[in-house]
């Protein structure tokens, strides 16, 4: 529709301003598919791009981790040991950093038999049945934005993981 | 990841389930309707969301359901059979004021709603004086009256 067309139906219309309006909501169209399409590979959360295991196969220590997580939404962290962290019958888990503060640590799987407070963290203390790597589910749901991060040590070995905590 | 996918889930699972029950707008349904559409916007919330009431998870289901429609639009759009199948088609209900009985009954229409039709759009009275009445694939009746109906060819 031109302007004088416009003019002549008297209906208000504003080609130009149309025209415009086409244009951004194009653009704002992109713009929504980018988000979905970060969404699906895991930028903002769960997906194939934030699902990171910090340790090669082998270490001693290794995390399962989301590297990105969202406020308050139950996520897991799994930390496996190797066999040679542990000591007799006990394994000796220490954890530290941000992360302790900046999330409500709703379970632990299994329960530690004991924990000690250390600066900056804890001692989870388990008792080991048969020898065999371990694998220890921390249930949690962060309760700060931003980056945090995790230092998990046993058998001498450290591992630290960074989550970033989405809105 | 997981919000992107529970959306497409939910969104063709209602796609299937509204498609089947067939042709109904807004301003026929009753407020039984009214509830159950309520109870399946609770439940699909549910299985949208899960245990994660983020802002970020929020907004990739609102994103994803409204990219799905607008993306369900355009194939609409594009390729005819695809809107037949999604939208339906039209359903001829009255021609020449005689009422077609077998699509009133697949349509689930009674007469009562074409006359209210009638009356409400055109003013008319009686069910002869419906040249044409259309159910529209939106739900919506639309009546062309023999004195406002195109000479035949």
């Amino acid at each position: 529709m031109s302007d004088d067309q416009a003019r002549a139906l008297e209906i208000g219309g504003h080609p130009t301003h149309v025209q415009r309006e086409h244009r951004l909501a194009n653009v704002g169209w992109v713009v929504l598919g980018l988000f979905v399409l970060a969404g699906l590979v895991g930028f903002l959360g769960a997906g194939p791009w934030s699902n990171r295991t910090t340790g090669a196969e082998g270490d001693v220590v290794r995390v399962e981790h989301q590297r990105v997580s969202h406020y308050e939404a139950e996520d897991v962290l799994t930390i496996h040991v190797a066999e040679e962290a542990i000591d007799g019958d006990t394994l000796d888990l220490e954890l530290t950093g941000d992360w302790l503060r900046g999330t409500d640590l709703s379970a632990v799987f299994p329960e530690p038999d004991a924990q000690r407070v250390v600066p900056g963290g804890a001692v989870l203390e388990f008792a080991v049945e048969r020898p065999g790597d371990v694998a220890i589910v921390l249930s949690f749901r962060p309760q700060k934005l931003g980056d945090l991060e995790l230092t998990a040590a046993a058998g001498g070995s450290t591992v630290t993981v960074d989550q970033f905590i989405l809105p | 990841m997981d919000a992107v996918l529970r959306a497409v889930a939910i969104y063709l699972i209602l796609l299937v389930v509204f498609r089947l029950t067939g042709k109904r707008t807004l301003a026929q349904i009753t407020t039984f309707d009214l509830v159950i559409l309520l109870i399946v916007g609770e439940s699909t919330q549910q299985a949208m969301l899960g245990e994660d009431f983020s802002i970020v998870h929020a907004t990739l289901v609102i994103v994803s359901l409204v990219l799905l429609q607008r993306g369900s639009d355009y194939l609409a759009w594009k390729f005819d059979a695809f809107d037949r199948v999604t939208e339906g088609v039209p359903s001829l209900l009255v021609s020449d004021g005689e009422v077609l009985k077998k699509a009133l009954a697949a349509n689930k229409v009674k007469e009562a709603d074409i006359l209210e039709a009638a009356r409400d759009k055109q003013g008319l009275e009686r069910l002869d004086q419906i040249k044409w009445a259309v159910l529209e694939a939106s739900g919506h009746i639309t009546i062309v009256p023999k004195d406002k109906a195109a000479p035949q060819a």
